[in-house]
């Protein structure tokens, strides 16, 4: 095996003073890959100042080891300063594997990273394994998650963005042990993108939801109906992606291959298609129930229980009958 | 403003289906059309062009297949289309791709702005757009769902998990385009007699490029394909509730009725 490469490393992405779920759930999975071929877990993370707390809970998630990058201008991620930084510290380093949460930001700098240092880089993978000798091997879902192409990188480090909600995080360990190393990584290009306004948008995250209703583009004249059922069951409440896109419904609530992925005890799905792109993200659902009134529409084929019939109808119903 | 449109055809992707036998995509049969998000980036890039007279050119690295689509994106505006297609460009990853996209970008030189999709409907990875940004050395804006020229700078409106950024730039920049964000026009039917009579579809080789064998296609790949797995997209038992509405409605609350939440 060659040593030169060593480490998996994940990009541990922050918001502010918080690290984004999603490189947590990485990070579990760098544990698995590392113990199965035999190496350490290295967490990188970037920022102004005032790291060193995130580190500790980057470590209880798994990491042996933390690179942090301090620098003023590294305060929010900007794609200059960030891939420059992360790129001197590949060099520096030279970690056999590098993942990447697919997040927006993720993937931004990832395909920045990619072009900068001449590495493979596979997208959105939903399945990773590794071989004895530490060579990864990645599944990129294609085509809104029809298929999915086993991949293998021929540079190093090899590198993969992962798909939230993919895999899941361990439980924190308080009682993990590992080491935090500030490196100076040189003076770092200036962002060339500023950001005049930032919005956060509070919205419940159902990915974690066990029951939820879910609307598509059939319910669209009335989607306060399926909202309402929703609310009155207890359950989360989710959309396809063209609801978001037409503005009636907030955007973090759509799911599929470039929205959340729910994994709820039971679904019930109201006029929608079920579009590979759609499906993909409800595929870990223990139960599906859905209504849609084409008899031929693909999401009946997706169903435990499917109804072919007007949602318009029967929801006031069921709605009626909870009381 | 120039703006280069940076776009590629994709197999619909309800229609793509794998070889049980031999574990290959199925192309038969399969229709082809403009990547979705590429037709919403045209889109954003014809409505700068409606209202501050851009230019628009379209590139597309792909098979000569493609050529009818490139000419769809001329009828519906653009004003060039440029098909970079070569026997030694198949079988590219990202890496490959994104090099011979922006090595064309710099060769057409005069360019403001760089649109692409947010991703492929195929592929879906989102890493070109930042790989030929990092390639032309020019900054990126990526998920974008409004853009607008104010005083010679681009602004965006960049989508993000859990809200959003407003961002400036000043030109060259690229932006990668939201599905979604608009509605993609249809062809207009003077362009598209212009196109069917006049056009002429620029079509650059390898040999047009300043570039090696080794650095495109396949070869110049740093990611390669082991194998295609069929996902299990879950196929249900499809168990039928029917009635009529009331009857349909009591079946679904008996359904339900254990995940309630008081
Ligand atoms: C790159 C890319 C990424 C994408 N990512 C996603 C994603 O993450 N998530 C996502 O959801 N989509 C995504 N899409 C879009 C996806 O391909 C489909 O277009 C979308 O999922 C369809 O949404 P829908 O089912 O709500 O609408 P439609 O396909 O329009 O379906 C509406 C359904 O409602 C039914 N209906 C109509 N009236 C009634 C009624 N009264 N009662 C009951 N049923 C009724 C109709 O029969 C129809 O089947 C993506 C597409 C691309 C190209
Ligand atoms: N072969 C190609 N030709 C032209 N543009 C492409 C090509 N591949 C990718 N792109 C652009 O990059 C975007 C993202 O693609 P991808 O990274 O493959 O998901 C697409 O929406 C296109 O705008």
């Amino acid at each position: 095996m060659s040593r030169e490469y060593r480490g998996v490393w994940v990009y541990i992405e922050r918001r502010g003073g918080e690290i984004v779920e999603s490189s947590l759930e990485v990070l579990g999975k760098a544990r698995e890959l590392s113990d199965k071929y035999g190496d350490s877990v290295v967490g990188v993370l970037l920022g102004s100042s005032g790291l060193e707390k995130l580190a500790e809970t980057v470590i209880q998630h798994g990491a042996d080891k933390i690179y942090l990058v301090e620098d003023p201008i590294l305060s929010e991620y900007s794609t200059i300063p960030y891939s420059e930084a992360l790129a001197r510290l590949i060099t520096m380093f030279k970690p056999n594997i590098l993942l990447y949460p697919a997040t927006r930001n993720g993937r931004d700098l990832a395909g920045r990273i990619s072009a900068k240092l001449s590495l493979g880089l596979s997208a959105n993978t939903v399945w990773l394994d590794v071989t004895n000798d530490g060579i990864l091997l990645a599944g990129v879902p294609g085509f809104g998650g029809n298929i999915m192409a086993v991949t293998k990188c021929l540079s190093k480090p090899q590198m993969a963005t992962v798909r939230p909600g993919a895999f899941v995080k361990l439980s924190p360990d308080p009682n993990r042990r590992g080491s935090i190393e500030k490196i100076d990584v040189g003076e770092l290009p200036k962002p060339r993108v500023n950001i005049i306004e930032s919005v956060k948008i509070e919205v419940e995250d159902i990915s974690k939801a066990e029951a939820i209703v879910i609307a598509g583009m059939g319910v669209r004249d009335n989607v306060e109906l399926a909202k309402k059922l929703a609310e009155k069951l207890g359950w989360a409440f989710g959309a396809t992606r063209p609801l978001s896109d037409e503005g009636l419904v907030p955007r973090d609530i759509f799911i599929g291959a470039t929205g959340k992925t729910v994994r709820p005890k039971i679904a019930l799905i109201v006029g929608v298609s079920g579009a590979a792109h759609f499906i993909s993200g409800v595929a870990g659902a223990e139960k599906i129930i859905s209504i849609n009134i084409d008899p031929e529409a693909p999401i009946h084929t997706y169903s435990d229980y499917s109804v072919v019939g007007d949602a318009y109808k029967i929801l006031p119903k069921i709605l009626e009958k909870v009381g | 403003m120039h703006i280069i449109v940076c776009m590629k055809v994709t197999p619909k992707t309800e229609q793509v289906k794998l070889d049980p036998v031999t574990k290959t995509i199925i192309r038969e049969g399969v229709e082809n059309e403009i990547n979705p998000a590429d037709k919403n980036a045209l889109e954003a890039a014809l409505q700068l062009k409606d209202k501050h007279g851009c230019k628009v050119t379209v590139i597309g690295m792909g098979p000569p297949i493609w050529e009818p689509y490139m000419k769809l994106a001329v009828a519906m505006g653009a004003d060039n289309a440029i098909l970079l297609s070569d026997r030694a460009f198949a079988g590219a990853d990202t890496l490959a791709t994104s090099k011979v996209l922006a090595t064309a970008i710099r060769k057409i030189g005069d360019y403001h702005m760089i649109f692409c999709g947010e991703e492929s409907s195929d592929a879906g990875t989102g890493h070109v757009p930042p790989s030929i940004a990092e390639f032309l050395g020019i900054p990126q804006i990526t998920f974008v769902n409004m853009v607008e020229i104010i005083d010679g700078r681009v602004r965006a409106r960049r989508i993000l998990e859990g809200g959003y950024e407003i961002v400036e730039a000043n030109p060259p920049v690229l932006l990668s385009i939201e599905y979604g964000c608009n509605t993609p026009r249809f062809p207009d039917f003077r362009r598209k007699r212009y196109v069917d009579r006049e056009f002429k579809l620029t079509i650059w080789g390898l040999k047009d490029l300043d570039l090696k064998e080794e650095e495109v296609g396949l070869k110049g790949s740093k990611s390669i394909v082991e194998e295609l797995r069929e996902m299990k997209l879950g196929e249900r038992a499809r168990e039928k509730i029917t009635g009529t509405e009331d009857e349909i409605a009591e079946k679904i609350l008996k359904l339900i009725q254990p995940y309630i939440k008081k």
